[in-house]
């Protein structure tokens, strides 16, 4: 019978690596996550389950070294030209076992990208912190700190509100930043971060793109405090809380990229995110594909197996049938970012606002398929011990982050049709 | 805020009583519940089981379809489809799973004391427990389900899937053997249980009524579920359970498709509760969150407005077809075909219609929150949890749909 392995995967352009980190993956995941998933929600506060999975993981195989420098104790994925199919890979798999800790995961990487990424690695700060990343056999989190109080969302809609409605500022005191603002909902807050990229203003209310500032902020800073975690619908294996810097310093040279380019930069960052987001989706659904062929073989209607009845067989080929598109744009999407000569800066607006098509389009379909499934397995479908309904309400998150669905139609309008208020 | 008084709905099914019932458990839900949500939030002990306790016994709900005559408040006729609809709308907008504890209780109970199909035996012996108790009694039920792989040989289908159980005559008595059964709801601490059984000479289904303190009844540990945290389940087993031959119920496919039909308006109505409560927390978000800049209110946003619309809009028409089918309950006679099909088909729709039109609610509303709407402390999040959860066990919406297309085409083979 087929397998989560012949989902298509466009064999002529995925990275040498694939298979391999893919390989390592499966078998963590097989081993350290799924047998013990469904007591997670139990464990969204102390995370005694959940982190050994993440020390296996990040630390001791290494994963949370991948985008810097090779003689930094790196991987260099941030120079490769697999930096995207690689990572879609990568979050694939780990979202099959548990979404959450695939955010948890790659979210490290995220504000990282400003950094590690060429064409605009910032050696000095790659320097700064690879050592907290790569001497270690214990899982690091670092964290992208947008979202505020007053809306996530407006953040995100740079082309529009250029940053105006940021309110966490970052004022220069001689050779120090002094960073001062509350924000929400950073994955990986909650007490478990160690490294901070935060989104702030120079100027607050400017909507001059050179007032966009992203400065790194180590957790162990004075001013720094990270709330309790918030309890949540689903993936308890990201923890997210409220974080107020409080006339923290740094030093002026933790700003990523300077004036003008922290602001383009950050486009990046979406569209990693928007990449992310797919992958996350994808790998669940693949999971759901292998909890519903066991369900449906072992589940008789009218003395049959489930999938032998054809109204049902219908639901089930509309779920493989998005499996294979949602797998094909994420790769694709991949490779647009993999291959800027071909398709253009990953930071452009058309990169971006292609993202969040397929974004939206992933998410859209995996709830609604999701949803179906769920139904389809009657009393099964609400039962945690099957595992199915931890993925429904896991992947709901994701149509909802980054600015939600909402955002995404707007920005997919704004770049084909040129709209100009949206 | 009480929605319910936004959505129209026919004034002249309702008269002063039950608009007061609904004012009694609007505060009911207030003092009992969301006063105290953010301190327990789905605690069943300290949150959950007191309000139920207040629900069902203080206000008296748990007596209300029980004849005069047995201690009971004697709404046991078809003419309470209405009240029992707006009862159920309030106690579904404080607490799906209490609502749906309720809902399947009063399904059980309109089986056993509805003046048209009063089994005078077992209401004499059951109204007491249920009127008399100052606890929770709680009704549960256990329905056909899909067969294992590896089902036993006695096993009896019905519609395509198994029955639960397998009785047997034994003089006065009927021996029941079931294994590892999942009921509808609160397998720990149902009190009854109709159980849906197989019995010698009978053709169709037969459905008996199981105490919970019956030697041989087992109850696994509970499980963990997607939501409905007020109903505590757990599987059962029936190990050569003896009860009495006048626990039967009723029996037959005819019977068995009327009880659905109630427990479907039933479900229904705790379905638009948990509708209304979707409402007025994406209306106060509309009053108050701001996005696209400074001083832009979110309702008068025109893409969020045009979703919150929607949701509106889809929120009216199902409160619209809900009392329709409530009236159809009322005076069956007044409509074409309804005595052939025993208020199945139309009940079957609504609530299919109703529940999936939930699901696609409260996910828009959930789009409209961002991350406010997956946080618990928002309690969106727990409405589209016990919503789904509620669904699922309305069981197969492809397999269900074989029910309609028998009805709509005639089919045969299906
Ligand atoms: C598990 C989890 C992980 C998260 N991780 C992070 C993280 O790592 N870093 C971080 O900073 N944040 C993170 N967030 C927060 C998340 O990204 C934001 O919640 C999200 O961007 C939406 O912001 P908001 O909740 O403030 O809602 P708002 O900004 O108020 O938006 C609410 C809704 O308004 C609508 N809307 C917004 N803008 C428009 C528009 N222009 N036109 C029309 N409609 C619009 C959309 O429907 C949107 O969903 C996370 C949240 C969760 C739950």
């Amino acid at each position: 019978m087929p397998s989560i392995d012949d989902f298509t995967r466009p064999k002529e352009y995925i990275s040498p690596i694939d298979d391999y980190f893919g390989k390592i993956v499966r078998q963590w995941a097989d081993k350290e996550v799924i047998p013990y998933r469904q007591r997670y929600d139990e464990d969204w506060q102390e995370h005694r389950l959940i982190e050994p999975a993440f020390d296996k993981l990040m630390g001791e195989l290494g994963l949370q070294r991948v985008l810097f420098p090779e003689d930094l104790g790196g991987w260099g994925l941030g120079h490769s030209h697999y930096t995207a199919s690689a990572s879609f890979r990568l979050m694939e798999e780990v979202a099959r076992a548990d979404s959450g800790i695939a955010v948890a995961f790659g979210v490290t990487f995220w504000p990282l990208i400003m950094i590690c990424n060429e064409p605009h690695l910032n050696r000095r700060l790659c320097e700064e912190f690879a050592p907290l990343f790569c001497n270690t056999n214990k899982a690091v989190f670092a964290a992208n700190a947008m979202t505020e109080p007053q809306g996530g969302a407006d953040i995100e809609n740079m082309e529009i509100i250029k940053g105006s409605t940021i309110e966490t500022t970052a004022v220069l005191d001689g050779d120090d930043w002094i960073i001062n603002g509350h924000k929400l909902w950073p994955t990986n807050s909650g007490g478990v971060c160690s490294l901070f990229g935060v989104v702030c203003t120079t100027r607050p209310g400017s909507k001059d793109l050179n007032d966009f500032a992203f400065i790194f902020v180590p957790a162990d800073r004075p001013g720094v405090t990270q709330g309790n975690s918030y309890q949540k619908a689903g993936m308890a294996a990201d923890k997210n809380s409220d974080v107020w810097f409080d006339h923290v310093r740094v030093p002026k040279y933790y700003r990523a990229c300077g004036p003008g380019d922290d602001y383009k930069y950050f486009k990046e960052v979406i569209s990693f995110g928007n990449l992310g987001s797919i992958a996350f989706v994808c790998g669940a659904m693949m999971n759901v594909f292998e909890i519903l062929q066991n369900f449906c073989n072992s589940n008789l209607y009218r003395g049959l197996p489930v999938k032998e009845h054809d109204a049902v067989a219908a639901v089930l080929a509309d779920l493989v049938k998005d499996i294979e598109i949602i797998r094909i744009i994420g790769y694709q999407y991949a490779r647009m970012l993999d291959r800027p000569e071909l398709y253009g800066p990953r930071w452009s607006d058309e990169i971006v606002a292609k993202g969040r098509a397929y974004k939206y389009f992933a998410c859209d379909r995996a709830v609604e398929d999701l949803g179906r499934v769920m139904n389809l397995m009657e009393s099964g479908g609400s039962d945690r011990a099957r595992d199915l309904e931890k993925h429904w309400r896991d992947i709901k998150i994701v149509q909802l982050w980054m600015g939600g669905k909402q955002l995404c139609q707007m920005e997919t309008a704004r770049w084909f049709f040129d709209c100009k208020t949206l | 805020m009480d929605s319910s008084k936004i959505f129209p709905f026919p004034l002249g099914s309702v008269d002063d009583s039950d608009f007061l019932l609904a004012q009694t458990l609007y505060r009911w839900a207030e003092t009992e519940l969301v006063s105290k949500r953010l301190e327990f939030r789905e605690d069943y002990v300290k949150l959950l089981l007191p309000a139920m306790k207040k629900l069902f016994v203080d206000v008296e709900l748990q007596k209300m379809t029980w004849p005069e005559s047995c201690g009971g408040i004697g709404l046991n006729r078809r003419e309470i489809a209405h009240t029992l609809v707006m009862a159920l709308e309030q106690v579904g907008r404080a607490d799906c799973g209490i609502g749906y504890l309720l809902a399947v209780t009063l399904t059980l109970c309109s089986s056993i004391n509805f003046e048209y199909n009063r089994k005078e035996d077992l209401c004499q012996r059951i109204a007491p427990f249920f009127c008399q108790s100052d606890q929770p009694v709680i009704g549960s039920l256990v329905l056909p389900s899909y067969a294992m792989d590896n089902y036993p040989a006695v096993t009896t289908f019905f519609r395509g899937k198994a029955l639960p159980a397998v009785a047997r005559y034994d003089n006065d008595n009927l021996v029941i053997n079931g294994q590892e059964m999942r009921p509808l709801n609160s397998g720990r601490d149902a009190s009854f249980f109709g159980v849906l059984c197989s019995l010698e000479a009978e053709d169709g289904p037969v459905l008996i009524l199981v105490p919970g303190d019956s030697p041989g009844l087992i109850r696994d540990e509970p499980f963990l579920k997607t939501g409905l945290a007020a109903s505590n389940n757990a599987d059962i087993t029936l190990n050569d359970v003896i009860v009495p031959r006048e626990n039967i119920i009723f029996s037959g496919e005819d019977c068995l498709s009327h009880m659905l039909s109630w427990f479907y308006l039933n479900i229904s109505a705790v379905s638009m509760g948990s509708l209304f409560a979707v409402f007025e927390i994406i209306r106060e978000w509309g009053d108050t969150r701001v996005i696209k800049g400074k001083g832009n209110l979110f309702k008068e946003n025109p893409l969020t407005a045009s979703v919150m619309a929607e949701i509106g809009h889809d929120i009216m028409l199902s409160r619209l077809l809900l009392y329709q089918l409530a009236a159809m309950f009322i005076s069956p006679d007044s409509y074409s075909h309804i005595e052939r099909e025993n208020l199945y088909v139309p009940a079957l729709s609504v609530v299919s219609h109703i529940t999936q039109t939930a699901e696609k609610v409260m996910n828009q509303a959930m789009e409209l929150m961002g991350s406010a709407g997956y946080a618990t402390e928002w309690n969106l999040e727990r409405y589209w949890r016990d919503l789904k959860t509620i669904q699922v066990h309305l069981g197969s919406w492809e397999l269900n749909k074989m029910d309609l297309a028998r009805y709509f085409y005639n089919s045969q083979k299906l």
